[in-house]
């Protein structure tokens, strides 16, 4: 209970912090929505009238009073690019980005655990070293460089789908899945590589440890202690990582959903930021921070599951 | 009584960057039926390591060679791997030093035990779990039902102990390596671990290794002891023998080390000297560096174990407490 409370109060705290901080931040850089949305020549009677109905005329604190006013109630506002209300398009582009976050995770997963076992278990042998090697370029690998090159091969020259367009899952799903797919292998690849480079040490430091050799004593087959024993104590130190990697791909892979062209809450961002629609990137900031609050959550949950040696106060 | 185990010249030796480091050197010994065979030794003398052998729990980097490894009339030199996990745990259990480390942390301590059962016998969970609580209230647990739920960072060092000894026994192996068994106890429960294990090897039969460098503790335990140096097996008798006229001047030493609070204020005895490292181990007798009586002789020349009363084996020149001398 006690730690409810103390949590519920850093998540406010956060949350307010960062719409403070995006409200201002807007203030400060230059640009305007009213020119994003008329255009240059607009006249100034239409500007003017556009600049009193989104309250631009009012200082800064009174906008941010009204502003976090509404979104306590749940109104985020509605954007002025596409004017439609923020929380209807968060929703939508929601569903895309988390299902392309799901098959990327669900990718790393199983690739990544595996791999770990592997390298930990021969780890001066030939596919010791590779894997590592693997893991190393990995990691330095961006991943839009990895979106750009599968475009190229997995799209223009092996035509297994068309850039530039995208099918929803509702409309086809075998064709939705195919054009997910890819973009989250591009995630999945460098994520992999840094679940394999951890993960692969945890299991490496507990392999060395006396409880594994009281295991065999036992008489249990190697791959029982690897499963039973090593595989649950190396993943503690991992969980984090885990976590981490999660809020990073479900915040929207901005870049990646950029390249693929996924209309996604990434693409969705990046639309709001170019066009200065405030209320659009105040709400999509306030999910992204909603997000790794939650998985943060998650993660010490999962924790106190997982080790018994830790409480959750 | 019969031979359980019949090892003959067994060597160990481990590859490092250092190139091949020799722990044990020609090593032989018989453990008989209900025995307490004590293995005694400073640290790294190459007691543990001799009885992991057995059951092939080394290092990878460790290379293994004897002439006979007999257990039960069974070579276990070449026996294939699924007998050999047969035998871990089932007829040969170990109990190690370290039960806070030694066990599981995130695993019930219960489970623990129960996962020794179903792998070795047929039975269902409950069944399991039934032995398992009757096995820790026989090594003298009580409140058993919480303490099959309980985890390692729940329970003392002593608890744990008596945990990882229902673990090595709840099989009935034929026997029972204990490494250092209450090295990390307080004095206390050591006293009462041992008392433990020696009722479980009248009620049960299990021969038992105990590896200790403590002569004291060998004293109350068993019925024979090896004494090992650098490798090499440098005494080896009935405990009552040994106890009485130690042949070798390294066992003397030991004998003499163990505390006694009878002779009053007198200041504890040290053998002089340090352990060497393996590589620095000299050409002649291990002990030569240390020792007081040591001539050219022993720094030159190696002394082959010899029997200089029945069932008596000294590897030494100059024994003491021999007629020779």
């Amino acid at each position: 209970m006690r730690y409810l409370l103390r949590k519920m109060s850093s998540v406010i705290m956060t949350l307010f912090l960062v719409t403070v901080i995006t409200f201002i931040v807007f203030e400060i850089i230059p640009g305007d929505p009213i020119a994003a949305k008329l255009g240059i020549e607009a006249d100034k009677v239409q500007i003017e009238a556009l600049r009193k109905e989104l309250q631009l005329d009012q200082p800064l604190i009174v906008r941010y009073k009204d502003w976090i006013g509404n979104a306590l109630k749940g109104d985020l506002g509605i954007s002025i690019r596409f004017d439609e209300p923020v929380i209807n398009l968060i929703q939508i582009r929601m569903m895309v980005t988390s299902r392309l976050a799901l098959i990327a995770l669900v990718i790393t997963i199983i690739i990544g655990v595996p791999l770990s076992i592997i390298t930990a278990k021969y780890d001066n042998k030939g596919i010791g070293i590779g894997t590592s090697i693997f893991s190393q370029i990995g990691m330095a690998l961006p991943s839009f460089w990895l979106g750009i090159l599968m475009t190229y091969l997995f799209g223009l020259v092996l035509k297994q789908f068309i850039p530039g367009r995208y099918v929803p899952m509702e409309q086809n799903f075998v064709q939705g899945l195919n054009y997910l797919l890819y973009p989250a292998i591009a995630i999945a690849i460098p994520k992999i590589a840094v679940v394999v480079r951890y993960l692969r040490n945890a299991i490496m430091d507990q392999t060395n440890q006396d409880y594994v050799r009281t295991a065999y004593s036992k008489g249990l087959r190697s791959h029982q202690v690897m499963v039973r024993h090593i595989l649950r104590n190396a993943l503690i130190p991992v969980i984090t990582i885990m976590g981490m990697i999660i809020a990073d791909i479900l915040g929207g892979s901005l870049i990646i959903e950029q390249v693929f062209t996924i209309p996604g809450i990434g693409r969705l961002l990046i639309m709001g930021i170019s066009n200065r629609d405030f209320p659009l990137v105040q709400g999509m900031v306030i999910y992204i921070a909603l997000i790794v609050i939650a998985i943060n959550l998650l993660v010490d949950i999962m924790y106190h599951f997982i080790d018994p040696r830790i409480k959750l106060n | 009584m019969n031979q359980l185990l019949d090892v003959k010249d067994l060597s160990i030796a481990f590859e490092t960057n250092e190139g091949l480091l020799k722990a044990v050197s020609n090593v032989s010994f018989q453990l008989h039926e209900n025995a307490i065979l004590g293995i005694v030794g400073e640290s790294g003398c190459g007691k543990s390591i001799t009885a992991m052998s057995l059951i092939n729990l080394l290092p990878s980097n460790a290379i293994v060679s004897s002439n006979q490894m007999l257990f039960n009339g069974m070579d276990l030199r070449s026996i294939d791997k699924n007998k050999l996990y047969e035998i871990r745990g089932k007829d040969i259990a170990i109990i190690f030093q370290e039960p806070m480390t030694s066990l599981n942390p995130l695993m019930k301590v219960g489970q623990q035990i129960t996962e020794m059962i179903r792998l070795h016998e047929n039975s269902t969970l409950k069944e399991a779990k039934q032995k398992t609580q009757w096995m820790m209230k026989k090594v003298g647990l009580s409140n058993v039902k919480k303490l099959y739920h309980s985890y390692t960072h729940e329970l003392s060092g002593g608890m744990l102990q008596r945990v990882m000894i229902a673990m090595a026994m709840i099989c009935q192996p034929k026997i029972l390596i204990a490494d250092e068994p209450t090295t990390a106890l307080d004095v206390t429960i050591q006293a009462q671990i041992l008392e433990l294990m020696k009722q479980l090897n009248k009620e049960n039969h299990t021969s038992i290794i105990f590896i200790s460098h403590d002569l004291g503790v060998i004293k109350e335990m068993c019925t024979e002891v090896m004494v090992m140096y650098l490798g090499y097996c440098v005494e080896k008798a009935d405990t009552s023998v040994l106890l009485k006229h130690p042949a070798h001047p390294y066992t003397y030493g030991l004998l003499q080390s163990i505390p006694n609070p009878k002779k009053g204020k007198s200041r504890l005895y040290a053998i002089p000297g340090r352990i060497l490292k393996l590589s620095e181990r000299p050409k002649g007798c291990p002990f030569c560096t240390r020792c007081k009586r040591a001539t050219e002789k022993c720094r030159t020349q190696l002394p082959e174990l010899q029997e200089i009363s029945t069932n008596h084996f000294v590897r030494c020149f100059y024994p003491l407490d021999h007629p020779q001398n």
